[in-house]
This record gives structure tokens, C-alpha cells and sequence, in this order.
């Protein structure tokens, strides 16, 4: 028994480079990230300076430097007093959006505070000079902090302007990211849709980021423009932004995440449980362009440009958490994409059908939720039968009932005979289709919904006479004893075409049933004990069709030997057909029953006269 | 050694690969792997035989098959023990988490076989000198299924007492079962402030928080907090709809919406996963389903008998669907449908309750068998 000790406290020693490396090469996905923190943190600060005054309008510039490979952003937001920089910019996880700033925590885009610590990866030093504007003889401050976790402040006895310029120098292995093209698209990828006018200076010359006249607005913004040309304005914005070209732009709204963006129509089929990945804008800020969760689930066939505020993202960036917000907000955005899809049905049939030709998946999962949806859809659904591709519209028209297999290997085994016999039996065995089918009887009940295994074939199988089955019990019993150890039952019936000898049947239970026979063959008895207990036995059927004149000579032949060899052969060969897969011990039962018949005819050769 | 087949292995190795596509619960996953296994032991490759089977097991899993999940766990432990020169020892470690707690659902499975397969799972984390927290987590799971709650606490207590390496559960499933014991407990103010980083999506997992919801809005419905309960029914039946494997939360859910007297929605829900209880084969998920069946049928009796119930689609639809189960009346009288079917549901239900409660030497099923739709029994 361990002795217990004195209670001691002790605290975590944090390495400070071990964390940059953690960042760098796990955490943030791109080497520029330091440019998004910086404009992050610029923004918040001009965000807290607005609350100080409403009227207040300022810019963000950044000053690219080719001599000394430095960059300098400089904002004119509310910065910082000499107990913020010691709180804020030196305590890791301490952010200053924490309640101190004037205003929500929400209001804000930082949420970690861990933003900083992103620019050690690409300089040695920050330097960073402020003046708060809280007071009007805050002084000017300068912080310098340093990879190995020492900073100093040095009050400055110049005349600086209220807010903050933060100062880097690359390292030599990140100079080409301080290029004044490179600074550039970082800043535009990142704070494009910023509310405050940012420029890239070099040289003398300063370029916008941003339209700073149209600041206040998103850049899919379409009210300036008249309603005949939004369409088209929207549909350029999303070739450009995402240099692919749509199938069609819908717009987004959702009040609960506070969204509104745009939805792009992708022109092609994705994968299924492919996960589109959207460019999601967290209060105006690039949170990511590869966002997976914002939308419901079904709604793979968009890509979004969106601006949120009032979601949380994770602190991987690229989703947001799963909380009762996050779901209200899926619903609302999904309920902007239901509604365009119910008014393009309504007004542009042919269009509708051309997306349904590439996205018949996303609007099956929709219509699984939404009763209304399915009702209109359900009709236009494409689905497999025995009889080829088609949709439910016409596979209705041809039958008073829905016939369907719940899988895709049982649709297989059921197809080519349920033609014969004149059953037209629909594949729900893919993604959605079973429920869809479950769903289309619960919503039109006058049309029951019916799922049939191989094995209900059978029942459809014309028996024979007492008289018939009495006469061929011998046969019965020799086939039966032949397939011992495949849990295969052996029946006589007449059936359509003629010429199948044989049909094989199995159901779910019975696959299972014998793949569990397959794998506990060898194992230790308590195992073995325990998987038969729960086994369920259940036979596959196998049907000799006794309308076939192979079946009728075979049933009635002196040789049991030779009788013994065919069915083995009968056997694999209506698996075959049944698209079941084979087993080693079926393949080894067709080949001793090959052989054994080879052998047979080879013994009768020696009586016959020789063609050599 | 036997010459791999190339053909049939790179035919395995293909249909494992395309089944990845496809969620749990989804025929044509099962489907895929059916075949990939056997293409695996023609190709004579043990190695890929196992892959198979331990991909098929995986699916068995997780999408309700539990007795084909057994059969494949004792193929692969079997391979492992005999053949560790291809196969390491350490493979069947994190399955062996999944399959000890399906043991005690089927009431055909003894205590001893239980227990015997628990220590052959300590032995084995033992031998690796791993910790013994998964190995007392998971005895603490059988004895919650099995009612005995003062046994399960005591070995979750010292599962988490015991350090986590790499066969610990993560923190979201090991935290799911925290607040899942306290549920089965009746600690559920407790468990409601435990279950708040779930809810808002701090902790999720493959399960996470599909197997928590239903749990929680028992929970938020005994203390009274009906709207939220509500809020999570829509939440909780998304997730849950499309996989068997869920088929008890989904009862859960059938005796909600009868508690809530909204009996259509309660029959279309149970009439939609009706199949699903011909399909399941561990006797306490039939058995959960049948009690959620049974509420259901006392409920429309009730209104029968009260004179305030139509013939409508959905009631004959139901009927429909049960008689293909349990057979059909011989008049087709409603309230006789009815009564005729709510005997046979409790007398199919009784018996595995009784099943049950026979091997676990208590009358836990049983008594839940006899509450009220949507309410708590303590174990």
C-alpha cells in the first residue's frame, strides 16, 4: 500500500519555444498566421476604441521594410496602458478581450490569447510601441518581448498618437514571407472584410486591402445594385473568391449565428460523406476557409462565403462547437437552401433538373427530414430496379406497391429472377434509400412500402405435387446430405425461365449465421460455447427447378455417384449466378466435383472405339 | 507457409478500402466487407484475413451486430494467441473493450462465461503491463447493464483512479459514461451539470454525443425541465436514426413522445424501426424495444377505452406492421388488435426480462418492464 505523502503544490513549467513549435507546426496551418493575429488584434483594439467613441473612424496600415525584412502594423485603436501590456502580452491565455476592454468579450474576435506567441515564429523579436487612449496623459510605451519568454517596457518620451505599432524582423529563414507582395495577399486573404480601411505601404506607396468606401459591407453585398444583375454580381464574386465556377448562388441568413453570406452550388457531384468546406469570416476576420460543421449535414452540395459573429469557433479554427446555437443556426441556414430548392422547383423545373443530376444525394438527406421537401421530391427521386435506372415517378406508374431490397448484395441475388417471375423490385441498398422508402409509406400509406430478401423469392416458387415430392425424396435426401456443412437447405420447385436449374436463396440472418459458422470453426471452447449460444441458425435455401430438363434427367439418374458430383457443381454454379462470393470450401467443392465428373466420363471412354 | 494469393488479396484490400466510404450502419458497408472477408481467406494471407475480419468486427460493432461482432472477436483472438508471429498481442487489446460489455445483453451468455472472459481480459492487459483502467471501466459498464449499481461505481472509481496510456477511453467517451452511471443512479441534477461540456460540444466522439442525449432528456423531463427535453428529442433523433446499433435510444425516444401523449408520432416512430427489432439480436435491446412498444399499446388502449381514439393511417399502420411480428388477430376490431397485441408484446418482453433478470440474480428488468412509459427505475 503506498504511504501517503506531505501535499506539496507545484506549478507546470511552460517552455516557451517548445510552444511556438507546437503552434507553428500543429497548430496554425499556414506561415503567414502572424499577419491574421496582428490584424486581429489591431481590429479588437479599434473595435474597444469605438466603444470610447462613437464617432471615431480609423484605418490599419502595415509598413513593409525590404532593407531591414521588417514589417510594421500600426492601428489607431484604444491601446494599451503599462499594466495591459503586462497582463495581456505576457500572459499566455490571458486574453485581453477577457472582460477588461471596454464592451463584450463578444465583441471581439480574439478569444485565446494566444495570438502573439504566433509572431515568434517568424522573428526573433516583437517590438511593439503604444499609447493608450483612455487617458489623455496615458504615455507612450514601449514593450519588447522575446522567444525565450523575457520582455522589457520603456516608457517613451516622444509624442505618439493613441493606439499601437507592432514591429517584427524575420528571421532569416521567413524573410520571403516580408515581402511587400506577400504581406499584401496575407492581408487581403485575412482581413478583407474587415470594417476599418487597410493599406500595404512600400516604398512610398500605399495600396488598399479593402474598399474603403464600402467598408460597412460585405463584398457579396448585393442591395447597391438593382435586382436584374445581382445574380450575375454573385456569381462573379464566387468564380473570383474561389476560382472555381457554380452551378448558382443562394443567399444566406441566419439570425441566431448571426450569418449572412453566400452559398455556392457546386457543378459537380461530390463524394458522398465528402464535408464541403466553407470560408467563414468570425466578426469580419478570416476564421478559416476550410470550416466543416456550418451547415447541416445534407447540405454537401454548396460551399459557402459567410461572416458570422455569434458562433464559437473551435480553437483549431476549422469548425465551430457543437452547442444548441450551432444546430439553430445549421437549421436556419438549412432552411434558406430548402427554400431555394422548393422555388426552383416551382419556377425553373429544367434548371431543377439539372442540379438534381449532380445532386440527387444532398436532396435525398434533406428529404429525409423534412416532409413538406420529400412530398414535392420524392416523385423526381432516381433510383435502380431490375429493370434499369428510373425514377420513383415511373416506377409508380408501373405498380400499385413498392417492392425494394435493403441491400445491395441482396438486390444482386434478387434482380435477374424477380424479372423473370415479372417482379419489379427497386436496390434501396444505397445511401438513404431504405429510409426513403420507409418514408414514402409513412407519408403515402396507400401505396405499402415492401422489403424482400432473396429468400422471399422462394415463397413466390411453384411447389410440387405430394405425389412429385414423394417420388424424389431420395434425390432430396442425397442432395441434402451433399451440402452438409454449408447450412444450405435443398428444395424442389418448378420455376421461370426453364432453363435455370437451380436458384440459390439466403437472407441476412443466414449470411450471418454462416460467416460466424466460417469463424469459430477453430476457436477454444469457451468461445465457441458463448458464439453458439447467440447464433441464431438459419439456412440458405437452394431451388431445383424441376420445370428444367438437366434437373428432371439428374433426379431420376441410377448413379448416386455422378448424381453427388453435379449437385456439387449445381451448387457453385447457382451461387455464381446469385452474385454471392465464394467461399474457399465452395471453390474447393466445385473443383473436387469437376474433377469426380471428369473422371467419370474418362472411365467410360475406355469401352468406346478411340477417334486415335 | 501458404503463397498469398495476389488477386484475392488486392480484391480484399480494394473492398476494405471502398467500405471506408460508407458510415456505420449502412448496408453497403456490411455488404463490402462481407466480401472483402472472403476474399481475404482465399487469398491465404492470415494477415489480411485478420484485417478483414477485424474491419468487419469493427462495423459489427458499431452498427448493432453484436453476435457477428462476438464471432469475429473470437476469430481474431484466436489468430492472435496462436499465430503472434503475424499478428500482435496487443491487436485485440482495444476491441476487447467493446466486446466485454455485449456479453451481459444476451441473457443466453452465463455469469461465468462473463466473468471468464473479463479475467482472460485483465490477463491480457496484464501481460502487456498496460493499465487496468480500461479493464475496470469496462467491468463497471457490465455490471451497470447487468443493474448491479453499487458494483459498477466501485469499479468505475477505480478505473479513473488508475493512470490513462493509450487503451484509455478518450475523455469524451470515458465522461459519456460518467454521466450515463449517474443517470442509471438517479443523480440527475448531477448529472445534468456533468453533461453540460457534451451538450455544448466541448466533448464528442464517434458515439458522443448520440448514446448522452436521450439520457439527458430523461433527465431534464423527471426534474420537470419539459421544453428543453423537447429541444433535445429533435437533436437526439437525427443522430440516432440511421444505425441500429441505437436502437434502445431510439425505444427511449418512442416512450418520450407517449409520455408527452403524442401517440402518432410515438406509432410512426415505432412502426419505422420495427425492423430493426426482428434484425437486433441482443435480448436486452428487444427487450427495451418491446417495453417502448408496450407503453405505446397501453397508451392507445387507454384512449380506446376513453372512446377518444379514430381508426386512422397511422394506428393501422402500426397494427399492420406489429402483426407481422406477432402474428395477426383473428377479427379486425381495433380495441381487439390492440389488446391481442399489447399481451403478446408483454409476454415476448417478459420473458427475456425474466431471462435476464435470472442470470443477474435481481428483478431490474423486470420492474422496468412494469414503469410507466418514459420513467426512471432504479436499478
Amino acid at each position: 500500500m503506498l504511504k501517503e505523502a506531505p501535499t506539496m503544490e507545484h506549478r507546470f513549467q511552460i517552455n516557451l519555444s517548445g510552444l511556438i513549435d507546437l503552434l507553428s507546426n500543429h497548430l496554425y496551418t499556414r506561415p503567414d498566421v502572424f499577419v491574421r493575429e496582428l490584424l486581429q488584434n489591431a481590429s479588437d483594439a479599434m473595435q474597444a476604441r469605438t466603444r470610447l467613441a462613437a464617432e471615431f473612424s480609423g484605418s490599419i496600415e502595415l509598413h513593409v521594410d525590404d532593407d531591414m525584412h521588417a514589417v510594421r502594423f500600426i492601428d489607431t485603436g484604444i491601446g494599451l496602458t503599462e499594466e495591459e501590456m503586462h497582463r495581456f502580452l505576457a500572459v499566455i491565455g490571458e486574453s485581453s478581450k477577457r472582460g477588461v476592454w471596454v464592451g463584450q468579450a463578444q465583441d471581439y474576435i480574439g478569444q485565446f490569447g494566444i495570438g502573439l506567441l504566433a509572431c515568434f515564429i517568424v522573428a526573433d523579436e516583437i517590438e511593439l510601441v503604444s499609447r493608450s487612449a483612455t487617458s489623455p496623459d496615458a504615455p507612450a510605451l514601449r514593450w519588447r518581448g522575446r522567444p525565450d519568454g523575457t520582455y522589457d517596457i520603456a516608457v517613451l518620451d516622444e509624442d505618439v498618437p493613441p493606439g499601437t505599432s507592432v514591429r517584427l524582423i524575420a528571421k532569416p529563414e521567413s524573410r520571403s514571407l516580408f515581402t511587400a507582395d506577400k504581406v499584401f495577399a496575407a492581408a487581403s486573404y485575412y482581413g478583407g472584410v474587415l470594417p476599418w480601411p487597410i493599406e500595404v505601404t512600400h516604398k512610398g506607396q500605399s495600396k488598399a486591402v479593402n474598399d474603403s468606401e464600402r467598408t460597412q459591407t460585405f463584398p457579396w453585398d448585393t442591395s447597391h445594385l438593382p435586382v436584374s444583375s445581382r445574380k450575375a454580381f454573385l456569381m462573379e464574386f464566387g468564380r473570383r473568391s474561389m476560382d472555381t465556377a457554380f452551378f448558382d448562388a443562394i443567399p444566406l441568413v441566419s439570425e441566431t449565428g448571426g450569418v449572412n453570406g453566400v452559398a455556392y452550388v457546386l457543378e459537380r457531384t461530390p463524394a458522398h460523406n465528402s464535408k464541403s468546406k466553407h470560408r467563414v469570416y468570425l466578426k469580419r476576420m478570416l476564421l478559416s476557409d476550410s470550416v466543416e460543421n456550418l451547415l447541416p449535414p445534407w447540405a454537401f452540395f454548396v460551399q459557402c462565403v459567410v461572416n458570422c459573429s455569434e458562433l464559437r469557433p473551435t480553437a483549431a479554427r476549422n469548425a465551430f462547437h457543437q452547442d444548441e446555437k450551432l444546430q439553430k443556426t445549421q437549421e436556419e441556414l438549412g432552411a434558406c437552401l430548402r427554400n431555394y430548392l422548393v422555388d426552383l422547383a416551382r419556377r425553373d423545373p429544367a434548371q431543377l433538373q439539372k442540379l438534381m443530376a449532380y445532386h440527387h444525394m444532398t436532396l435525398k438527406a434533406l428529404a429525409l427530414e423534412d416532409d413538406e421537401f420529400f412530398k414535392l421530391f420524392a416523385p423526381w427521386f432516381s433510383i435502380e430496379t431490375n429493370y434499369g435506372q428510373s425514377t420513383l415517378q415511373v416506377y409508380l406508374e408501373r405498380n400499385q406497391r413498392i417492392l425494394c431490397t435493403a441491400g445491395v448484395d441482396a438486390f444482386r441475388q434478387i434482380a435477374q429472377i424477380a424479372a423473370r417471375q415479372g417482379i419489379d423490385v427497386i436496390n434501396a441498398g444505397y445511401v438513404y434509400d431504405a429510409e426513403l422508402m420507409t418514408k414514402y409509406g409513412e407519408l403515402f400509406p396507400l401505396t405499402p412500402v415492401r422489403f424482400v430478401e432473396p429468400s422471399d423469392i422462394g415463397h413466390q416458387l411453384q411447389n410440387l405435387s405430394d405425389e412429385q415430392e414423394a417420388r424424389h425424396q431420395n434425390f432430396m435426401q442425397l442432395a441434402q446430405s451433399v451440402l452438409e456443412g454449408f447450412a444450405c437447405t435443398v428444395k424442389l420447385k418448378v420455376f421461370e425461365p426453364g432453363d435455370l436449374p437451380t436458384l440459390f436463396a439466403s437472407n441476412r440472418d443466414a449470411n450471418i449465421s454462416r460467416q460466424m459458422t466460417v469463424s469459430t470453426e477453430h476457436v477454444d471452447d469457451l468461445w465457441k460455447d458463448i458464439v453458439t449460444q447467440v447464433k441464431q441458425e438459419e439456412n440458405s435455401e437452394i431451388y431445383f427447378n424441376y420445370g428444367n430438363a438437366l434437373v428432371r434427367r439428374l433426379i431420376q439418374h441410377p448413379d448416386a455417384s455422378l448424381v453427388q458430383r453435379i449437385v456439387q457443381i449445381l451448387y457453385v454454379q447457382a451461387l455464381l449466378m446469385g452474385h454471392y462470393p465464394l467461399s474457399s470450401r465452395e471453390l474447393g467443392l466445385m473443383s473436387d466435383g469437376l474433377s469426380g465428373l471428369l473422371e467419370w466420363s474418362l472411365m467410360g471412354t475406355g469401352e468406346k472405339p478411340t477417334w486415335h | 507457409m501458404a503463397l498469398e494469393n495476389t488477386t484475392e488479396a488486392a480484391l480484399a484490400r480494394s473492398l476494405i478500402s471502398q467500405s471506408q466510404e460508407f458510415d456505420y450502419g449502412s448496408s453497403e458497408k456490411a455488404d463490402l466487407l462481407d466480401r472483402a472477408v472472403v476474399a481475404a481467406d482465399r487469398s491465404g494471407s492470415v494477415s489480411l484475413q485478420f484485417d478483414a475480419r477485424h474491419e468487419r468486427m469493427t462495423v459489427a460493432v458499431f452498427s448493432g451486430e453484436d453476435e457477428l461482432a462476438l464471432a469475429m472477436y473470437a476469430w481474431c483472438q484466436h489468430i492472435t494467441d496462436t499465430r503472434p508471429d503475424i499478428i500482435d498481442q496487443t491487436s485485440i487489446l482495444w476491441p476487447s473493450k467493446w466486446i466485454l460489455p455485449m456479453l451481459p445483453e444476451f441473457s443466453r451468455i452465463n455469469q461465468k462465461q462473463i466473468d471468464a472472459i473479463a479475467a482472460d481480459m485483465a490477463k491480457r492487459y496484464e501481460a502487456q503491463n498496460l493499465s487496468r483502467r480500461p479493464v475496470y471501466a469496462k467491468r463497471s459498464e457490465v455490471y451497470s447493464i447487468q443493474g448491479n449499481m453499487r458494483q459498477a461505481r466501485e469499479f468505475w472509481d477505480k478505473a479513473i483512479a488508475e493512470p490513462r496510456d493509450g487503451y484509455a477511453d478518450c475523455a469524451a467517451c470515458e465522461h459519456s459514461y460518467a454521466v450515463r452511471l449517474l443517470a442509471q443512479e438517479g443523480r440527475y441534477e448531477e448529472m445534468i451539470t456533468a453533461a453540460q461540456p457534451i451538450l455544448d460540444g466541448h466533448l464528442s466522439c464517434s458515439q458522443v454525443p448520440h448514446i448522452d442525449l436521450p439520457q439527458i432528456m430523461l433527465a431534464k423531463y423527471a426534474l420537470g425541465r419539459k421544453d428543453e427535453a423537447r429541444e433535445l428529442y429533435k437533436r437526439s433523433y437525427r443522430l440516432i436514426r440511421s444505425n441500429m446499433e441505437y436502437i434502445q435510444l431510439v425505444a427511449m425516444l418512442i416512450e418520450f413522445k407517449v409520455a408527452e401523449s403524442e401517440l402518432k408520432e410515438a406509432a410512426v416512430v415505432a412502426a419505422r424501426h420495427l425492423p430493426w427489432l426482428v434484425q437486433i439480436k441482443p435480448d436486452k435491446l428487444k427487450m427495451q424495444y418491446m417495453r417502448a412498444l408496450h407503453c405505446l399499446l397501453l397508451a392507445i388502449a387507454d384512449k380506446a377505452e376513453g372512446k377518444s381514439l379514430r381508426v386512422t393511417e397511422w394506428l393501422n399502420s402500426l397494427l399492420d406492421a406489429l402483426e407481422t411480428v406477432y402474428g395477426a388477430a383473428d377479427n379486425a376490431d381495433l380495441a381487439h388488435r390492440v389488446k391481442l397485441l399489447t399481451s403478446k408484446v408483454a409476454e415476448a418482453g417478459l420473458t427475456i426480462a425474466g431471462n435476464l433478470d435470472a442470470r443477474n440474480a435481481n428483478d431490474y428488468f423486470t420492474r422496468q418492464w412494469h414503469a410507466p412509459a418514459f420513467a426512471y427505475v432504479a436499478p
